[in-house]
């Protein structure tokens, strides 16, 4: 019954993982295929569709202007996702649950709503229509997700550590850098990519806002309006590729996998 | 005399309705090692955190070498902390855990090295020095954080129950050597800890704390001995609390009459007002047992059970009326009286043996 229960349960789990992961096996696999229509049989191996998308000045400005969104969108966001999250850890103040609150509240906002909002509030400012507002938008949405990482590791931090160096005649600014900082390294290399990442391939608020400095994900879509082309595939591919690897890479640092505990010995032989 | 190395005067530490240290003073002389002692909730760790800077007094004020320490943070003081979690920092090695307090103080690189090496060589971690202290076992931790503390230079060492993760063969040592280290540099220890058995087998004196206040300072042998309330009684151990009204009393000597009987107490340094209901309390280790036990108090009772410390026995004898009565045999003693669990005793001791608490409440 057991054994029923069990296989039956990893049966629908794959069944859920192909679901997901069949669009986007069809592009990788379609973006090699020599046939311009994507239909089976496939009619042999070509790499074209890479070499016209990245001879395309449209696409690769618009491979440019992600990465320079992302890289300091990441930057941003652990920055600010890192004070957050110590703020939440150290201090107690009246109205604390409404921060933390408001800190998480960004992913829960239906993006078309944030998107609108996000235009309209920055076009008042002067500000929508170019990569700035990109940037800011991508900040407000990896936000929460960096807070998230650094606060988790801060959690694992044992409450002594910054008494003990403050202890030790370290200032409170000092211990922060000499301390809080370097026990957080890996939640904060972490939060980086993985906020990068959600900048590089947020399609829906960067759609609203971008204006004619597109983004990766809105180029494709501009693609999409006019033609059907395997060049789509190709492109598809290499985002898909771009944001795994740095969640991959992101979450081995942030060791979400083994929560490991700060000051733990690994008992070797005991010769006190 | 010169003033004491700290003066803990009428200190109070409130939070919110919580009072967790009330109305305390007591001196810490130099080059004394000092425990303070009690259960869990006594204050004692409260003490600490206040000496350390952790927590402001709510009231009263605690003095180093004179100078008020009120309004001082953590890091304008010299009063370094080993932890009892030891907090040593996980990212660093052993030798940059031991130098952090040294760059904190801006320490030349070379010179703070220098110096973290002697400490690590004095504490036996040389070979250890480069390696990660998550990497290092309990023992050696415990001998990071030491260094890490001292090699401050500090007047006053502040401990924080710093051996209650260690096993007890290795507890024994550290113990020996804090013991030998404090002896060696000349400093003030401070330690607190709930263990009754680190605090008499390392300190000079022991403050014995509870609810936020002291009950009795003394040397370790006083407090065993001459416990002043029922509360250090009760928490040390090895004494027998018996209630009775004054009879009579002469020659330092009180007659008490109780449930089983009228007793004999000392009354040494005790005011004593006659007709009225006393705790008294005997000492477990000058208990005789036996048919023929002669002593100036005798009851009988019915063995409960005992139990082997080291080679030290503790019967339970069952008292008409319900109590229990505690006595501490050695082991050869024991033997010769061939006791069976049920078997009927008769326990007796000298007036010597017993005495009216200091302090009744």
């Amino acid at each position: 019954m057991w054994n029923f229960l069990r296989n039956a349960g990893r049966s629908y789990m794959l069944l859920v993982l192909l679901f997901v992961l069949a669009p986007i096996a069809a592009s990788l696999v379609f973006s090699f295929n020599a046939d311009r229509f994507p239909s089976l049989p496939l009619k042999g191996f070509t790499t074209d569709w890479y070499r016209e998308t990245f001879s395309d000045p449209l696409v690769l400005d618009a491979f440019v202007r992600s990465l320079y969104v992302a890289v300091p969108a990441g930057m941003l966001s652990t920055l600010l996702g890192f004070a957050a999250a110590y703020t939440d850890y150290r201090f107690s103040f009246r109205g604390k649950s409404l921060f933390n609150m408001l800190m998480l509240l960004p992913p829960t906002i239906p993006a078309v709503i944030m998107g609108l909002a996000m235009l309209s509030y920055l076009s008042r400012l002067n500000l929508a229509g170019n990569m700035y507002a990109v940037l800011i938008c991508h900040v407000v949405t990896g936000l929460p997700f960096s807070m998230a990482i650094i606060r988790l590791r801060l959690g694992q931090m044992d409450p002594s550590l910054e008494p003990a160096a403050w202890n030790l005649r370290a200032r409170a600014g000092q211990t922060l850098w000499h301390v809080v900082i370097p026990f957080c390294r890996q939640s904060l290399v972490a939060a980086f990519l993985i906020t990068a990442a959600v900048s590089f391939d947020e399609f829906i608020v960067a759609w609203f806002v971008s204006g004619l400095e597109e983004t990766v994900p809105v180029r494709v879509l501009v693609f999409l309006q006019g033609q059907v082309s395997p060049r789509i595939n190709a492109i598809g591919t290499v985002v898909f590729a771009t944001s795994i690897l740095l969640v991959v890479v992101g979450t081995a640092f942030s060791g979400l996998g083994k929560a490991s505990r700060a000051g733990k010995a690994v008992d070797s032989s005991d010769n006190a | 005399m010169a003033t004491p190395l700290l003066e803990i005067s009428r200190v109070s530490k409130r939070f919110g309705d919580y009072t967790a240290v009330t109305e305390t003073s007591f001196n810490i002389e130099r080059g004394e090692f000092l425990a303070i002692m009690g259960s869990s909730g006594c204050g004692k760790t409260t003490m600490l955190r206040m000496l350390a800077g952790l927590e402001q007094p709510s009231s009263g004020e605690i003095r180093l070498d004179g100078v008020s320490q009120a309004g001082l943070s953590p890091w304008e003081r010299d009063l370094p902390l080993v932890w009892q979690s030891l907090a040593l920092f996980p990212f660093l090695n052993v030798v940059d855990n031991v130098a952090f307090g040294l760059k904190m103080r801006g320490v030349k690189k070379d010179e703070r090295l220098e110096r973290a090496r002697v400490w690590i060589k004095k504490l036996e971690l040389e070979e250890f020095a480069e390696r990660n202290v998550t990497q290092l076992s309990g023992g050696q931790r415990q001998r990071v954080a030491l260094a890490r503390a001292l090699v401050n230079e500090p007047k006053v060492l502040l401990l924080d129950e710093p051996l209650s993760a260690l096993d007890a063969h290795l507890s024994i040592r550290m113990q020996a050597l804090l013991r030998s280290l404090q002896r060696e540099l000349g400093i003030t220890f401070i330690y607190v800890t709930h263990s009754q058995a680190e605090a008499f087998s390392m300190a000079d004196r022991v403050v014995v704390m509870s609810r936020g206040k002291v009950e009795q300072i003394g040397p370790p042998k006083d407090i065993y001995r001459f416990p002043v309330n029922r509360f250090v009684a009760e928490f040390i151990g090895n004494v027998n609390i018996f209630r009775g009204r004054v009879e009579a009393d002469a020659n330092g000597v009180a007659r008490l009459s109780t449930g089983l009987g009228p007793m004999l107490a000392s009354t040494a340094g005790v005011t004593v007002q006659r007709g009225r209901e006393s705790d008294f309390y005997v000492n477990a280790d000058q208990i005789t047992l036996g048919a023929q036990a002669a002593g100036e108090n005798e009851v009988s009772g019915k063995l409960l059970g005992y139990k082997f410390v080291g080679n030290m026995v503790t019967l339970f004898l069952e008292l008409p009326g319900g109590d229990e009565l505690k006595v501490n045999l050695p082991e050869p003693a024991y033997d010769q009286l061939q006791i069976k669990i049920g078997d009927m005793a008769t326990a007796s001791w000298p007036a010597s043996a017993a005495s009216l608490f200091k302090i009744t409440e």
